[in-house]
């Protein structure tokens, strides 16, 4: 019986040496150990089970040939493997055919946008308050020092509701300051995101419907150098490290003193006379800003003795075309996706 | 406004290229906006704010850059005595001022024996720098004045002014004009105007009237040098469409001393453009609202703490009286400060720091950072919930549209009831036409345009979402907005590839799925419940519950609608109130999975007609045992009776498992065959075998 069996497993061994000799990749070696050592059907577990029909005093002697056998085949499959190369390729399918497409959609430039210059704020701790696009002429313009007849209401050409007294489409979102000073104790600080409404005609230039990000800080002993510490901070955050800022007087009812905030030119840093976006003046307009006037500040329930504060603000649709090149404003407003797939 | 420079170096000698003079003037305030001419005859338009009306003149601006820059010094003009300069004679002109709010002071004189004729030519040219026509040196002697003082005069031909009186008050119901532009307005009764005994001849403040101005036949004239209140000018020249450069003046406030000057300079550049002498006589100062100078008080350490800077005070101090103020003394801690007459801005001390600064130089300022801390701080759920919901639908595909808050009325309508009208929406009353004529009360037809837009334009596929506001009247008359949700989709569902032959449309299951998981992923509890709205597809429309609460709708657009637009496809869109996601869910708690084996068991059967699939689930859930696990519909056709009638099949699982123990084959026939019976009986429902 054993010598049998002894015969038997010598010729396997002639057919595995030549077996592992074929072996030229993973996949060959896998069959390879599926067929010694499957299971089920593999020839090392076969062999196994054969012992249990041999006499018992052959046993000892037959279970040493198996194993022998089974170490040989373990032995040398161990040493082809590490030979092999890996696995490249399994034949019959080409991997590099197209996946399944999954296109992603894409946030709004505008909204994107508007998400950074917010996440800055929200940074430095600042909270994010909204307000309604419909306002009333008061928290629009009176409580903001701009009383009726005021020339100031002239450069905000603006949209009034019909049938509701006194209401408008809000032209800035410093009505929002407004409603947050009066429901808020300071020391405050807040960022105001929406949109405004101006009544112009759609050019390249001008939208009746456009955003904007105003901030606003109330608190003891706030000064000048404040303001100009706080968005020097964000516009280094936002436009980088090397941009240069500048400050020029500028008049808004509701600030005093006012500023206007001008960053160099992201672009040709003043080098190109004939620069697209800066016009060879080297600056461009980003920011309005200046210290709450006293006269807000009480209208809002805040003694102005007391507390101090700034505000500022800055138009999102202006800065994103200015930053990513965008030839004309009204195409923020066509949701053409050949737009839209561009800012992904 | 226009600033020649050359001429503004009769008010300050100031020499420096073009580029710096921009640079200087931006750096206080003044903003150039365009540069025209050569060297020679340079001239600047210069954006002048509304708060600053003394920059309307060479002076003022002069007077900004002496303030900056002491070693020049300013040219005053020269301030004679009007009664001494328009000489002795009594005047012949009666002036009567009906009311002082509308005009504080009105001075006059008359000029004899004159003859209109042309300015000297170097005079025309610099008038035309300055974007003014010449007409004759009497009206380029008032517009000089306006350019060099800022202060507008009216010349009137004196021989037209019946009864040689003046009269400034209100016009009379019915009164007209006919202006120097020829036009003819009707007064109102709150306009101002200056009448003579019989008819008004000059609207104040604004522009003359045609028939007492200055032509060539004119030999007499009179000189008006007045102040006007500027809200009454600015509703008069509002009202009627007219910016003059007088009113423009007037409304933002002009120098209430500055009336006798104005005269004194014209009379000087009349004698001096003629050969013959120049008779003026009558000088006349009717001055009922007598200017008394505001004072502020300022501590006088107050600028350095509002700027964050160390401002001697001395310098300060120094500023403000280049820049005409007056400062009590400089030793004292409180400063009383007295405002001259032409600064009609400054109210208050924080007025005077930004003088003191602007001069000082706004980039003197250094930077500090605040160590403000909020008192009380809230997230904003509503942005935070926007961004989700935003970064889920973008990676499902949809892109972000962006519409304006207003649209055509046909716009709302498409969204309403068909009982509807337009005076269910918020309207605007100066709309910038009819397709922007009312506040939108959804997102949807903005969503569709977009979507027309994109087909137009050889789209495929077209998902977009919005949030945004929607309005709506509310309360009768009041306005309400509320921030709404809004996704559609068109086209493909997935496109022609090789793994996929055959092109599917995005249908309103494909669409259901995905809002299904975008909810889901929101992590909100919503149910759909079919009910007709009115601009979706009878049938494929549902109404959206969240956390029990109704929250929208979610369906097919009705196909005449996204015929109209222009589209052969299916629309399937969704709108949502943003405030019904926020709405909170049960707090969540951990639950043990069942660990026993889970046993299925089908079910074929046909469906009766006028029964549908949200039917048999409802039988489910009433007959529901409790060891049913959950149930899928994994089949469902149509076909033919054996009679030729037509019936829907479907084919579902179930699947069943015990809380606590392994079910047996047994016992699960025998749950499955009462819920099975149960279905049976309550729908009519047919064993398919």
């Amino acid at each position: 019986m054993s010598r049998e069996l002894s015969h038997e497993i010598d010729e396997l061994i002639q057919v595995f040496k030549a077996e592992v000799e074929q072996v030229q990749s993973q996949q060959q070696h896998r069959g390879l150990k599926e067929k010694y050592f499957s299971r089920r059907k593999g020839i090392c577990p076969l062999l196994m089970q054969r012992l249990r029909d041999i006499p018992p005093k052959e046993k000892a002697e037959a279970g040493r040939l198996i194993n022998r056998f089974k170490q040989m085949v373990e032995q040398s499959l161990d040493e082809v493997f590490t030979r092999l190369e890996p696995d490249r390729r399994k034949p019959g399918i080409d991997w590099t055919l197209p996946p399944v497409s999954h296109a992603p959609g894409a946030p709004h430039l505008i909204e994107r946008t508007r998400t950074e210059l917010e996440d800055i704020f929200i940074q430095m701790g600042y909270e994010v308050a909204e307000g309604p696009e419909m306002e009333s002429e008061y928290n629009n313009f009176t409580a903001l020092n701009i009383p009726a007849h005021h020339p100031a209401r002239d450069e905000q050409d603006t949209f009034f509701i019909q049938d509701i007294d006194d209401m408008v489409l809000r032209t800035h979102t410093s009505p929002v300051q407004i409603r947050y000073m009066k429901s808020k104790q300071p020391p405050f600080k807040a960022i105001f995101p929406g949109k405004v409404f101006r009544k112009d005609e759609p050019d390249a230039t001008h939208t009746p419907v456009f955003h904007q990000i105003e901030g606003l800080l109330v608190d003891r002993e706030i000064n000048f150098s404040h303001l100009r510490g706080i968005l020097e901070a964000f516009i280094r955050a936002f436009f980088g490290e090397d941009i240069k800022t500048r400050f020029r007087p500028g008049y808004f009812p509701f600030t005093e003193p006012s500023a206007e905030i001008d960053i160099s030119c992201f672009l040709c840093f003043g080098q190109d006379a004939e620069c697209r976006i800066c016009k060879g003046t080297g600056w461009l307009e980003i920011l309005g800003s200046g210290m709450v006037h006293p006269g807000v500040l009480m209208n809002c329930g805040i003694d102005p003795d007391l507390f101090s504060g700034f505000a500022f603000g800055m138009g999102v649709d202006r800065i994103a075309l200015l930053r990513h090149g965008v030839p004309d404003l009204r195409m923020f407003f066509e949701n053409d996706l050949r737009f839209l797939r561009q800012f992904r | 406004m226009r600033i020649n420079l050359r001429f503004l170096k009769q008010f300050i000698d100031v020499e420096m290229p073009v580029v710096e003079t921009k640079e200087l003037l931006a750096s206080l305030g003044i903003e150039v906006a365009e540069v025209h001419g050569c060297d020679n005859s340079t001239a600047f338009t210069v954006e002048i704010t509304p708060n600053r009306p003394d920059w309307l003149s060479h002076l003022g601006i002069a007077r900004e850059i002496h303030a900056r820059l002491p070693d020049l010094p300013l040219v005053l003009p020269n301030s004679l005595d009007p009664a001494l300069a328009v000489g002795e004679g009594a005047g012949s002109v009666d002036i009567q001022i009906e009311s002082v709010s509308d005009c504080r002071r009105y001075s006059g004189c008359e000029i004899h024996g004159i003859e209109p004729s042309a300015s000297p030519a170097e005079i025309g040219a610099l008038l035309e720098s300055l974007g003014l026509r010449p007409i004759n040196q009497i009206v380029d002697a008032s517009n000089m004045v306006l350019m060099a003082m800022g202060h507008p005069l009216h010349m009137f031909d004196l021989d037209c002014l019946e009864g040689k009186q003046i009269r400034v008050r209100r016009a009379r119901p019915g009164e007209r004009l006919r202006l120097l532009d020829e036009r003819e307005v009707e007064l109102e009764t709150e306009d101002i105007v200056i009448a003579d005994a019989r008819r008004p001849v000059a609207l104040a403040g604004i522009m003359g009237g045609v028939e007492s101005g200055i032509t060539n036949r004119t030999r007499r004239v009179f000189v008006e040098s007045a102040w006007f209140d500027p809200v009454r000018i600015r509703r008069t020249a509002r009202r009627l469409g007219l910016q003059t450069d007088a009113s423009y003046r007037f409304e933002r406030g002009t120098d209430i001393t500055a009336t006798p000057g104005a005269i004194v300079m014209a009379l000087a550049y009349l004698r001096a453009w003629s050969d013959k002498p120049v008779v003026s006589s009558g000088y006349h100062d009717e001055y009922p609202g007598l200017f008394l100078a505001t004072t502020v008080q300022m501590p006088a350490d107050y600028p350095s703490r509002y700027t964050g800077v160390e401002i001697p005070r001395s310098e300060a101090a120094a500023i403000l009286e280049r820049l005409g103020f007056q400062v009590d003394s400089i030793d004292k801690k409180l400063w009383t400060v007295t405002v001259p007459s032409f600064r009609v801005d400054i109210t208050c001390k924080q007025d005077l720091v930004e003088e003191i600064t602007r001069i000082y130089g706004y980039n003197r300022i250094p930077a500090s950072m605040p160590r403000t801390v909020n008192l009380s701080f809230s997230p904003n759920a509503k942005r935070n919930l926007r961004l989700k919901a935003g970064r889920h639908l973008i990676a499902n595909g949809y892109f972000q549209a962006l519409n304006y808050s207003f649209q055509s009325l046909e716009d709302n309508l498409l969204m309403a009831g068909a009982e509807s009208t337009h005076t269910d929406f918020i309207g605007l009353r100066n709309p910038l036409g009819k397709e922007y004529a009312v506040l939108r009360n959804s997102l949807v037809p903005g969503l569709l345009r977009a979507t027309a837009h994109n087909a137009n334009h050889g789209a495929l596929t077209v998902k977009l979402f919005e949030t945004g506001k929607r309005f709506s009247r509310c309360s009768g008359s009041d306005g309400c907005e509320e921030e709404a949700l809004a996704v559609s989709a068109w086209g493909e569902h997935e496109p022609l590839s090789w793994r996929n032959s055959k092109v599917e449309d995005i249908d309103f299951f494909v669409f259901r799925g995905e809002m299904e998981a975008f909810l889901l992923g929101l992590s909100v509890e919503f149910h759909l419940e079919q009910r007709d709205f009115p601009w979706l597809q009878p049938g494929c429309s549902f109404a959206i519950q969240i956390h029990q609460q109704p929250a929208g709708w979610m369906g097919c657009l009705k196909t005449e609608t996204v015929q109209a637009a222009g589209l052969d496809k299916t629309v399937s869109a969704m709108e949502i109130g943003l405030s019904s996601l926020l709405r909170k869910r049960k707090e969540q708690r951990f639950a043990q999975w069942n660990r026993f084996p889970m046993v299925k068991r089908d079910l074929s059967v046909y469906i009766p007609a006028g029964v549908s699939f949200s039917d048999l689930e409802k039988a489910i859930e009433a007959h529901r045992p409790e060891e049913l696990e959950s149930y899928h519909l994994f089949d469902c056709y149509r076909d033919r009776t054996d009679s030729g009638g037509e019936r829907i099949s479907m084919a579902m699982s179930f699947y069943y498992r015990h809380a606590h123990q392994t079910l047996t084959g047994e016992r699960v026939n025998r749950i499955h065959t009462v819920l099975v019976n149960n279905l049976v009986a309550t729908l009519k429902l047919e064993l398919r075998t």
